[in-house]
């Protein structure tokens, strides 16, 4: 009874991390820019990754083996977005063009995100750009 | 079942590995080695299933920290060169 409980569930795993993991490619390879790209590589990477990581844990035995495989699962929902949220911010300033279908750009007069008109004088004074003694 | 699903996962691999080569500037290529190093590490844990060694997990479990790390400093480095 268990043995076919777990045996479906790690059928389930199995395939929804490979279909994702596969339309996550796809997504890579025939988004428009770079942003839309991150997109369908962080959320569906993580989901994938995610349930193809929890196979070993139902499968093989050991605490050990529990234990390295729930890490791994954390670690990536956990560092996923950090790592996919700071490569957007860095190719947004470094002026990484936006898909020609794109209506509306909300970062388009932020001082913050522009580099060129960054003061680099000290850790808070990149939020005060609005006053800054060139102008 | 198993076969399958790592037959899948190469072929994710090879079509972000084709991202990775076309790639327009450096931003492209970082995601794509992101995403190339989660898909190793999720294709590691199945190699410990079909190998019954959970070495294996180690070797995901250091893909996974390196990979992070590794993006990190590529976004610092795509920032610096802007300005």
């Amino acid at each position: 009874m268990i043995a076919t409980l777990t045996n479906i569930l790690v059928t389930a795993l199995m395939l929804i991390g490979g279909v994702f993991c596969l339309l996550a490619a796809v997504g890579i390879l025939v988004m428009p820019d770079v942003y839309t790209r991150m997109q369908a590589a962080s959320k569906s990477v993580t989901l994938g990754a995610c349930s193809i990581i929890l196979v070993p844990v139902l499968l093989m035995s050991g605490i050990d083996v529990m234990i390295r495989g729930l890490l791994v699962c954390l670690f990536l929902v956990v560092t996923i977005p950090a790592a996919s949220h700071l490569v957007a911010r860095a190719a947004y300033r470094s002026k990484e063009p936006l898909a020609p279908e794109t209506e509306l750009d909300e970062l388009e007069n932020c001082p913050i995100m522009d580099p060129v008109s960054r003061p680099t004088s000290g850790p808070s004074a990149r939020y005060t750009t609005k006053s800054s003694p060139e102008n | 079942m198993l076969l399958f699903t790592e037959v899948l996962l190469i072929a994710s691999i090879s079509l972000v590995a084709l991202r990775l080569v076309l790639g327009p500037g450096l931003a492209n290529r970082v995601v794509a080695l992101d995403v190339i190093a989660v898909l190793a590490t999720a294709l590691m844990s199945l190699y410990a299933v079909r190998f019954e060694q959970a070495v294996f997990l180690d070797v995901a479990v250091i893909l996974a920290l390196v990979s992070f790390v590794g993006t990190v400093a590529f976004a610092h480095f795509i920032e610096r060169r802007s300005s």
